[in-house]
């Protein structure tokens, strides 16, 4: 009875947590409600179901317990379950977590004072992404899969279109809705598949299909494209830049952090069903991961939105999770538990990471233009001094997301380095080699991701404001600062006590993998302790140097002066580096990948006039590749529009012919 | 009598500060004699040291505390990967709290707030060198880690003093991967510390600077830090490098004699890889620096030959 217990009412509160969260935006509908409060209740709702909901997900992810209700479903495509398993519970954290944070950023972002028209439209489909993104990781069926994923597709373009008063945010809003339904139109093929493969909806056990079987090849593919176009992975990331940069900052950081996740999550419950997985499968993964990776942060150093710049470093980390996910089905294919387990965990951890850390410079960069009043990073400049807090936040988000010790997204890389380096040693062919290149592949993105966030955090916050601003920049409000300490500290805590994730980790990967080679735990074959050491070390170093510094050295006199200009007297804000101009190097070494726009003047007489330099880089494989297709794809269509002439009672004559054929047919 | 591996530790990170101005000293000196000029001898760079330390500081006015910062951590994180890197003993304690991966991550850090401090002060000279060298770094490190994990593949693993280990007590045999690997190594560390034809550590001609404009407006004991790390880190490279291709006569017990001993060679080894460095930088001429992409692609090159002449011959 008790053991039933625990496992039970873990499971009761986290779909509790849903409901609620569902619930929370409700009150909102009724007119006579005062929008302030309405917000108030809705933000307190939603922290009290997170923190139940986390509560569950922690419990049934150590007590690795598995749980099944089935619901009483008179309609076909059923049966409908839902259920929670250690996966399930583990990527509900990352929700959990970054909801509770952007939904108390909003009281001071987005307050209901200054923004009477839409805050009760971004509340409400708020509390039901939350709800309607932890209903998708808990279904069990094909049905209430496809409902959750379908209704957390739609809020989300009503919470990404919350400014539709502006052509930007409608167009965002439009390219999303005709991707995420693309994706899921692969998604409902998928799961017919499935049916036809496995003989049910429901979904099956962690290997209980053979990946041999004629169907799996096509149910893979598809997966792919439907997951693949949720999570951004390239070249399916084309709504993903747009659609992160036009909506309220809080909302892409749920949009970056974790609805990518669900992606995420939905490629990896579905490869969980297979076993006997061929090798091609993880090889795709891993030149997949590399080309997003890579592709992914090269765009991110070109850009000069700092949320389209963030957007695309979305796209480089679903990379290296997709790289580990690789790793891990590679690891499946070749039978080699460690592989499977480095791989998989470092893409989960990397998964836990990257929301944390990406929901943590999401929000400071709303709050950066909140007092600057502007999204282009050439035009800020000297904000450290104006805005201290969210500085050091995204200082911390910042290192964190370049991969460095001491904070969490060093953690997730170095699991997924060594996978790579273990598949190296102990196998050899196609397999060696995919893993040997993904290595410096890793280190390339890496080193670029480094290179461009000096690039924001020098030209954001260090030096000099580069254009005059009208009013005094403000630091962020308290319920802004708030979150962004709660998520800068969960990456240090990461990062200093990797050991606290691994029972989590474990519970996870067991899940998703039952096949041949038993089970290792992280402990076994990663030296977890030791990051440990090596973070309180360099803490320790940068205390000890701070202190011997403050007792000896600090109290010899420091003048200050104006900056060393070579002799030049009247040095201009103008002088410094841009974005453009830091990242102008390495844009020019890629501009095949990256095709920059870029309107120089030509200097034709020895004195010239005033003239004007741009560069931008585009979403170059929409523009270049999708829109020209569809374009013609479109012409070549033209004879069929004459189909859809805008007359109703057509459209029911439409439906009804495909009722006969349908009831003829079947 | 054997040294406790703590005592060696301490020795390690004693002994690196203290012999990194010494070994730049006999850069200096090896180079001087080749180009036929007369050296300030063993001691400048202690001197140059002792009198940054003593002069006062100018601040830029907009210096934030990230340029305070950046010296100190610069400074103390180096010193750090001296207890990881074995010098003189495979004994040791701080070895096993970061292996090769986390060594690349240590010099990560340093160049990452360098490069911000480079930033900070505002003007064109600091962003220029911060974006130069942030474009070198960025593309050596995959050569870096290439030509790395290839001398990892050979001992099965990523631990530094396990990679030593495996070299230098298994049967010595010539590896063509090494091989590949060594150079890989030499033109990423040339590039890495800032050496010619990457970068001349000795102009401070505007246009052709990297790593000294990025570090311009230092001065003072910030400076004297500042130019201590960068002596320290080029010390720690050729560390990694004996290290990692001439492993014999690091491991060994604990009593002084041998230690000592083993100090002497590491020093006779050093002092030899100095002088290979001299020779590079007096044969060669600095690089356009639009023709870096390509040395440092060609860096990459032989790395990955390594690693495949790994996978085929051995």
């Amino acid at each position: 009875m008790t053991e039933e217990l625990t496992a039970t009412l873990p499971a009761l509160l986290l779909i509790g947590a849903a409901s609620l969260a569902a619930l929370s935006g409700m009150p909102m509908i009724v007119r006579g409600v005062n929008p302030r409060f309405g917000q108030r209740c809705a933000t307190l709702t939603l922290v009290l179901a997170a923190m139940a909901g986390l509560g569950g997900a922690l419990v049934s992810l150590l007590n690795r317990s598995r749980i099944v209700f089935q619901l009483a479903w008179p309609f076909p495509f059923g049966p409908a379950e839902i259920g929670i398993d250690p996966l399930t519970a583990f990527f509900s954290l990352p929700i959990l977590i970054v909801a509770l944070c952007c939904s108390l950023y909003a009281l001071d972002y987005w307050p209901a004072r200054d923004n009477p028209r839409t805050v009760r439209k971004l509340t409400l489909f708020f509390g039901i992404l939350v709800s309607s993104m932890l209903f998708v990781l808990m279904a069990r069926s094909a049905g209430v899969f496809l409902l959750a994923w379908e209704i957390m597709a739609l809020a989300a373009y009503f919470v990404l279109t919350t400014d539709d008063h502006t052509p930007e945010v409608r167009d965002a809003g439009t390219l999303y809705l005709i991707c995420t339904h693309t994706g899921t139109l692969a998604l409902f093929a998928a799961f017919a598949l499935l049916k036809s493969i496995s003989g049910e909806f429901t979904f099956p056990g962690a290997g209980s299909l053979s990946a041999a079987a004629p169907l799996a090849t096509a149910f893979y593919l598809l997966v792919l494209l439907g997951f693949g176009f949720k999570a951004g992975i390239m070249p399916l990331h084309v709504w993903l830049p747009s659609a992160h940069a036009n909506a309220p900052s809080h909302v892409s950081a749920i949009m970056s952090g974790v609805i990518l996740k669900i992606g995420i999550y939905g490629l990896v419950r579905t490869l969980s069903f297979f076993t006997g997985i061929p090798l091609w499968w993880g090889m795709v993964l891993l030149v997949l991961g590399m080309v997003s990776g890579i592709a992914g942060v090269l765009y991110a150093l070109g850009q000069h939105d700092i949320k389209r710049l963030l957007a695309y470093h979305s796209i480089e980390n679903i990379g290296i999770i997709t790289m580990g996910i690789g790793t891990a089905l590679i690891g499946a294919s070749l039978g080699s538990p460690v592989l499977v387990l480095l791989g998989m965990a470092g893409a989960l951890l990397h998964v836990l990471n990257h929301a944390t850390f990406k929901a943590l410079l999401f929000l400071g960069a709303g709050s950066v233009i909140h007092a600057a009043g502007t999204r282009e990073i050439d035009h800020m400049g000297g904000l450290l001094r104006r805005i201290p807090w969210t500085a050091a936040a995204f200082l911390v988000g910042a290192v964190a997301i370049c991969g460095l010790p001491p904070l969490n997204g060093f953690v997730s890389e170095l699991l997924i380095y060594l996978g790579f380096f273990n598949g190296v040693i102990d196998h050899s062919g196609a397999a060696a080699v995919g893993l040997s290149l993904a290595a410096p592949a890793l280190a390339l993105i890496g080193g670029l991701a480094v290179a461009c966030f000096v690039k924001v955090f020098g030209v954001v916050f260090l030096g000099v404001p580069r254009v005059p601003s009208a009013t005094v920049p403000h630091e962020a409000g308290g319920w802004m600062r708030l979150p962004m300490m709660i998520l800068a500290g969960v990456c240090i805590v990461i990062g200093v006590a990797p050991v606290a994730a691994v029972p989590l980790l474990d519970a996870a990967v067991a899940t998703w993998y039952q096949g041949p080679g038993g089970y290792v735990s992280l402990t076994a074959v990663t030296p977890l302790p030791w990051i440990t050491y090596l973070a309180v070390g360099l803490l320790a170093t940068a205390l000890i140097t701070m202190l011997l510094y403050r007792r000896t050295l600090g109290k010899s006199p420091v003048t200050t002066s104006a900056t060393w200009g070579c002799g030049y007297l009247a040095p201009d804000s103008r002088m410094q580096y841009t974005a453009s101009s830091f990242a102008g190097a390495l844009v020019d070494l890629f501009s095949g990948v990256l095709c920059p726009d870029r309107h120089a003047p030509a200097i034709k007489s020895p004195f010239p006039t005033r003239a004007r330099f741009e560069s931008h880089v585009p979403e170059t494989v929409l523009e270049r590749v999708y829109l020209p297709v569809l374009a013609r794809v479109y012409e070549k269509f033209v004879p069929l529009r004459r189909l859809q002439n805008g007359q109703v009672h057509l459209y029911i004559l439409y439906t009804f012919i495909t009722l006969v054929v349908l009831l003829a047919i079947t | 009598m054997t040294l406790h591996p703590m005592g060696i530790e301490l020795l390690q990170l004693i002994l690196l500060p203290l012999l990194a101005p010494a070994f730049v000293g006999w850069v200096k000196i090896v180079k001087c004699r080749m180009q036929g000029r007369t050296s300030p001898g063993l001691l400048q760079p202690y001197r140059d040291i002792r009198r940054l330390f003593i002069k006062d500081v100018v601040l830029a006015d907009n210096a934030s505390w990230i340029f305070r910062v950046t010296p100190y951590l610069a400074f103390g994180v180096i010193l750090m990967t001296a207890g990881i890197i074995p010098l003189i003993s495979v004994d040791l304690p701080l070895a096993a709290t970061a292996d090769i991966i986390a060594l690349v991550m240590l010099f990560a850090i340093v160049r990452f707030f360098t490069a911000l401090a480079g930033m900070d002060i505002g003007t064109a000279f600091g962003g220029m060198g911060s974006s130069r060298e942030m474009m070198i770094s960025s593309l050596a490190e995959p050569a870096m880690l290439m030509a790395i994990f290839t001398v990892s593949l050979a001992s099965s693993s990523t631990s530094l003093t396990q990679m030593v280990s495996v070299m230098a007590n298994g049967h010595f045999m010539i590896r063509p991967s090494l091989a590949f690997s060594l150079i890989a190594f030499i033109l990423i560390a040339l590039a890495e510390t800032g050496r010619i034809p990457v970068d001349n550590p000795a102009t401070h001609l505007e246009l052709t600077m990297i790593h000294e404009a990025m570090i311009l407006e230092y001065s003072g004991r910030y400076l004297a830090l500042i130019e201590w790390a960068g002596m320290m880190k080029l010390m720690v490279f050729f560390s990694l490098g004996i290290a990692a291709f001439l492993p014999w006569g690091i491991a060994g017990s604990g009593d002084p004699l041998s230690l000592l001993l083993r100090g002497l060679f590491f020093v006779a080894k050093l002092a030899v890889g100095g002088v290979v460095m001299v020779l590079i930088e007096t044969g060669l001429a600095k690089m356009r620096i639009f023709r870096l992409p390509e040395y440092l692609g060609s860096a990459f090159l032989l790395a990955t030959l390594g690693m495949i002449a790994f996978f085929i011959l051995e």
